[in-house]
C-alpha cells in the first residue's frame, strides 16, 4: 500500500524532531497553513489528510475500519514508521487530539508531546460530565447532514464579486478544501460525535498540551478542564478566541502557547 | 460604523437578507427583509452571534466548514443552511459571504436568500437518490445472486465434468464452450469451431449425429440425445453422450438449443464387459447343462445297464467303450470350457512351445481318432518340413476340434482327409469332409463362441470347438479360416507361420 497517496502524505525539512500535523472531522490538511510555518524553522513537519478527507484516496475508506477511531490511529502509527524516524510531536485538531493519543497508547514511546488543538475525549454529555451536545443534537447533527446532502456536497466556492478582496489562497484550494463525499462525511461525523475516550485518558504519559478557545460551541471550556483533570500530564492553555479553529482565527496565539509548551518539552 | 448603510430602502427592503458581523459573528447591522424572513424585530438580532440562529447541526458545519473556508478564501458563495424562525420553525437560506477589512478591522458581509423552493426541490432531489440508489442496491444484489448462482452451476458443471454446447436454431450455428476441448483430447482450454468438432465424431457416427441434430431441430420436442465416438486429438477415442433442450428467450421464442456433452467412455466399456460376463455366464451354463449332459446321460446308462444284469463278453466291451468314450467328451468339454474361460477373461491360453513336427502330431490325432470311430474314414496325407517351434498339445487339440466337426458334420459314407503341409513360411494343416456346405449366414460368427444379438432363449451351444481353434492359431500368430460348397464339400485350415525362421 502507497501511504503517501493514501494520506496525500507532505513533509518538509530535515530537523530531527518531527511535528506531526493532523486535522480535525470538515476539512483538511490546509487546515494548518496558517499555523505550520511557524514552526517550519525548528522542526520537520508532515501535514496529511485522514482517508476519506481533502485529497486522500477515497478507495482506501473501509467503513469498517474508519467505524472507530481506532482505524485513524493505526494510520497514524503506519506514517511514524513511514516517515518519522526521530521522535514525533502530534499535533491535533479536535477529533485527531484523541487519535492521536489512541496511537501513542497503541505504540508507546515514540510521540514525545501531544499538542491538542480543542480535543473533546467525548462530545455528548453523561451524569455529571459536560460534553457540550445532548444526544438528541447528535442525532439533529446527523439528520442536517443529510437532508443537507447537497449543500455538503458544494465546493462553496468563493464569491466572485466586481472588486474582490484578493484572496490570501491560490484557486486550486477551493477544488478540494473542505469538499468531501457526503456519505463519508457522514458516517465521519457519526464516528466522530459518538466517540468516547475518557477512560483511556488517565493511561495517557505523554506530556499534553490542551489548547482551550474560551468559546467554542464544539469543545466548551468545560471540556478542556475535564481534560486537564484527568490527563496525567497536561498543561492547559486558554486562548482568547471564538470558534473551533484557532489555528485559522487565532494563529499568533495559538503558535505562541504552543511554543512555551514545546520548550519545556524539548 | 457611521458609513454603514442604513434606511436607504435599497438596503432595508433589498431582495435579500443583509448583514455585517464581526469577525467573531457578532451581528452588527441587519436589513429589515432579514428580520422579516424570521420574524424578529432588529434589536432581538444585533449584537447577537450569528451561529446563534443556526440550528445544531448548522453550527457544528458553520464551525467545521464554514468559518474555515471563509478564513482560507475571504468569501463563500450559495452555502445552504437552516435558520431558526422566532416561531421554531427552519428557514433553510442560501448565503454568500465576503471578508472586508476597513481601518484595519474585519467585518464578514452576508446576503442571505430564502430558499423554501430550493430546498423542498432539493429533498425531492435526494429522495430520488436515494430511491435510486436502492434500485441500484438491488440491481447489484440480484446480479450479485446471479453471478453466484452462475459460478455455482459452472462448478457443479465442471465438477461433473459436463462441457457445454449450443445451436443458434435459425442458422444452426452450433458453439462449444472452450472446455469441450477437453473432451477432444487437448490438454487446455480453446476455442473449438463446429467444423473442428464434427470433424473429429468417427466417421461412422458422424453421418449419425449430424442426422439426429438436423431431426430434432426440425422438431425441437422434448429433449435431444444422440451418443457418438469422437477421436481426440491425443488419439485416444472417447464415447460422448450430448444432451440438449431448446431454451425460451424472454418473449417465448425458442433460439437456441443448449446442452451438455459428457464423456462416457468408461460407462460404455463398463457396459459392454457387463454384457459380456452375462453372455459368458449365459455361454458356460448352456455348456454345462446341455453339451455336458449328452455324454453323461449315456454314460449312465451304461452303467445302469451294466448293474442290471450279467452281459456277455462283447455286450461288455461295447458298453465300456461307450463309457470311455463319453467320459472323453465329457473330458473334452470341460478342458474346452476352460480353455474358453480363460480365453474370455482375457488371461489368454497357455502355450508350452517346443520344436514339434506337424506331421507327427497329425498323424497321431489322426489315429486316436480313428480308434475312438472305427466305422468312419480317416485319411492323412504330409507333405514338406512342418517342424516348427510351437505347441504340440496345442495344435493336436486344434486338429482333433476340426477333425471331430469333420465326422459330426460330413456324410457318414466318404472320408475324412487330413492333411500337414510344410510350406516356405508357414505350416498348413487342414481338415476337408464331404456334405453338406455350411450355412454362408453363418460366416461371420462361426468362430465365436455364440452368435450375439439372436434372442433371448434361442441361445444354444454351438460347441467352443471352432473358437477354441481360432483362439489356438491366433495364440500362434496364425490364423484359421474355410471353404465350404455343394461340389467339393468343406475345407478347414489352420495357417501357422514359422516365426522362428
Amino acid at each position: 500500500m502507497n501511504i503517501t497517496a493514501r494520506n496525500n502524505v507532505q513533509v518538509s525539512g530535515e530537523q530531527a524532531i518531527t511535528m506531526v500535523f493532523a486535522h480535525g472531522f470538515g476539512c483538511d490538511q490546509n487546515m494548518w497553513r496558517l499555523l505550520a510555518p511557524s514552526f517550519e524553522q525548528r522542526f520537520r513537519t508532515l501535514r496529511f489528510d485522514h482517508v476519506g478527507s481533502g485529497k486522500s484516496d477515497l478507495s482506501a475508506y473501509d467503513r469498517s475500519k474508519y467505524g472507530s477511531l481506532h482505524g485513524y490511529a493505526q494510520d497514524i502509527n503506519e506514517l511514524l514508521d513511514e516517515f518519522v524516524p526521530g521522535p514525533a510531536i502530534f499535533v491535533g485538531h479536535s477529533v485527531s487530539a484523541m487519535i492521536g493519543m489512541l496511537a501513542d497508547l497503541e505504540r508507546p514511546g515514540r510521540v514525545i508531546g501531544h499538542v491538542m488543538v480543542g480535543p473533546s475525549p467525548c462530545y455528548v454529555n453523561d451524569g455529571d460530565y459536560v460534553g457540550g451536545f445532548e444526544r438528541e443534537d447528535i442525532d439533529e447533527l446527523l439528520a442536517t447532514l443529510k437532508s443537507n446532502y447537497l449543500g455538503w456536497s458544494s465546493n462553496m466556492a468563493p464569491v466572485i464579486m466586481g472588486a474582490p478582496d484578493r484572496p490570501e489562497l491560490g484557486a486550486e484550494l477551493t477544488n478540494s478544501f473542505c469538499q468531501t463525499d457526503p456519505e463519508i462525511a457522514e458516517h465521519f461525523a457519526r464516528v466522530t460525535f459518538l466517540s468516547d475516550h475518557r477512560s483511556e485518558l488517565p493511561r495517557l504519559h505523554t506530556p499534553s498540551l490542551i489548547l482551550q478557545c474560551s468559546e467554542d460551541i464544539i469543545a466548551p471550556i468545560v471540556v478542556g478542564e475535564y481534560m486537564h483533570r484527568v490527563l496525567p500530564r497536561s498543561t492547559l492553555r486558554i486562548i482568547d478566541n471564538v470558534g473551533h479553529c484557532p489555528h485559522l482565527s487565532a494563529p499568533s496565539a495559538s503558535a505562541a502557547a504552543i511554543d512555551d509548551f514545546l520548550h519545556e518539552l524539548t | 460604523m457611521n458609513d454603514a448603510p442604513g434606511g436607504d430602502p435599497l438596503y432595508e427592503d433589498a431582495a435579500c437578507g443583509l448583514l455585517l458581523t464581526q469577525a467573531d459573528g457578532t451581528i452588527l447591522h441587519v436589513n429589515r427583509t432579514f428580520c422579516t424572513w424570521l420574524g424578529r424585530v432588529r434589536d432581538d438580532l444585533v449584537g447577537q452571534r450569528l451561529d446563534t440562529l443556526l440550528t445544531i447541526g448548522g453550527r457544528i458545519f458553520h464551525q467545521t466548514h464554514w468559518m474555515p473556508l471563509l478564513k482560507m478564501q475571504r468569501s463563500l458563495s450559495e452555502v445552504k443552511l437552516e435558520m431558526k424562525h422566532a416561531d421554531g420553525q427552519r428557514v433553510p437560506m442560501v448565503m454568500n459571504a465576503v471578508i472586508r477589512t476597513r481601518d484595519g478591522r474585519e467585518f464578514h458581509e452576508l446576503a442571505v436568500f430564502s430558499a423554501r423552493d430550493r430546498h423542498k426541490y432539493e429533498l425531492e432531489l435526494l429522495k430520488a437518490r436515494e430511491r435510486a440508489e436502492e434500485h441500484l442496491r438491488n440491481e447489484q444484489e440480484s446480479q450479485k445472486a446471479l453471478a453466484e448462482a452462475r459460478a455455482g452451476l459452472e462448478l457443479a458443471i465442471d465438477a461433473a465434468q459436463l462441457f457445454q454446447w449450443s445451436v443458434h436454431m435459425p442458422d444452426r450455428e452450433r458453439r462449444y464452450d472452450p472446455s469441450v476441448a477437453l473432451l477432444l483430447g487437448y490438454s487446455d482450454r480453446r476455442v473449438i469451431e463446429p467444423a473442428e468438432f464434427t470433424s473429429r465424431i468417427v466417421a461412422d457416427d458422424r453421418h449419425a449425429e449430424a442426422g439426429a441434430l438436423d431431426a430434432f431441430l426440425d422438431a425441437p420436442l422434448g429433449r435431444f440425445q444422440v451418443v457418438f465416438r469422437v477421436l481426440g486429438v491425443d488419439g485416444v477415442q472417447r464415447w460422448i453422450a450430448s444432451w440438449g433442450r431448446p431454451r425460451p428467450d424472454a418473449s417465448g421464442s425458442t433460439t437456441h438449443l443448449v446442452g451438455l456433452l459428457q464423456d462416457v467412455t468408461q460407462s460404455q466399456r463398463q457396459r459392454a464387459e457387463a454384457e459380456d460376463r452375462a453372455l459368458l455366464a449365459e455361454q458356460t451354463l448352456g455348456i454345462v447343462g446341455h453339451d455336458l449332459r449328452n455324454p453323461l446321460a449315456a454314460i449312465q446308462m451304461a452303467s445302469e445297464i451294466l448293474g442290471l444284469r450279467v452281459l456277455d463278453g462283447g455286450q461288455q466291451f461295447a458298453l465300456g467303450e461307450r463309457i470311455r468314450s463319453s467320459a472323453r467328451r465329457a473330458n473334452r468339454l470341460i478342458a474346452d470350457l476352460l480353455d474358453f474361460t480363460r480365453a474370455r477373461t482375457g488371461r489368454g491360453l497357455n502355450l508350452s512351445k517346443t520344436v514339434v513336427d506337424c506331421h507327427v502330431v497329425a498323424r497321431d490325432v489322426v489315429a486316436e481318432l480313428s480308434t475312438a470311430h472305427p466305422a468312419r474314414l480317416l485319411r492323412h496325407t504330409d507333405i514338406g518340413d512342418t517342424r516348427m517351434t510351437a505347441d504340440g498339445d496345442r495344435i493336436g487339440q486344434a486338429l482333433g476340434n476340426l477333425i471331430s466337426n469333420g465326422l459330426t458334420y460330413g456324410s457318414p459314407d466318404t472320408a475324412v482327409t487330413v492333411s500337414s503341409e510344410g510350406r516356405e513360411h508357414s505350416v498348413r494343416l487342414s481338415v476337408h469332409n464331404q456334405g453338406m456346405p455350411i450355412d454362408p449366414g453363418l460366416r461371420p460368427t462361426l468362430f465365436e463362441p455364440m452368435t450375439r444379438g439372436e434372442s433371448a432363449g434361442h441361445l444354444r451351444s454351438v460347441g467352443l470347438g471352432l473358437y477354441i481353434v481360432r483362439e489356438i492359431a491366433v495364440a500362434h500368430g496364425g490364423h484359421v479360416d474355410y471353404m465350404s460348397d455343394e461340389a467339393s464339400g468343406t475345407t478347414f485350415f489352420i495357417e501357422l507361420p514359422r516365426l522362428d525362421l
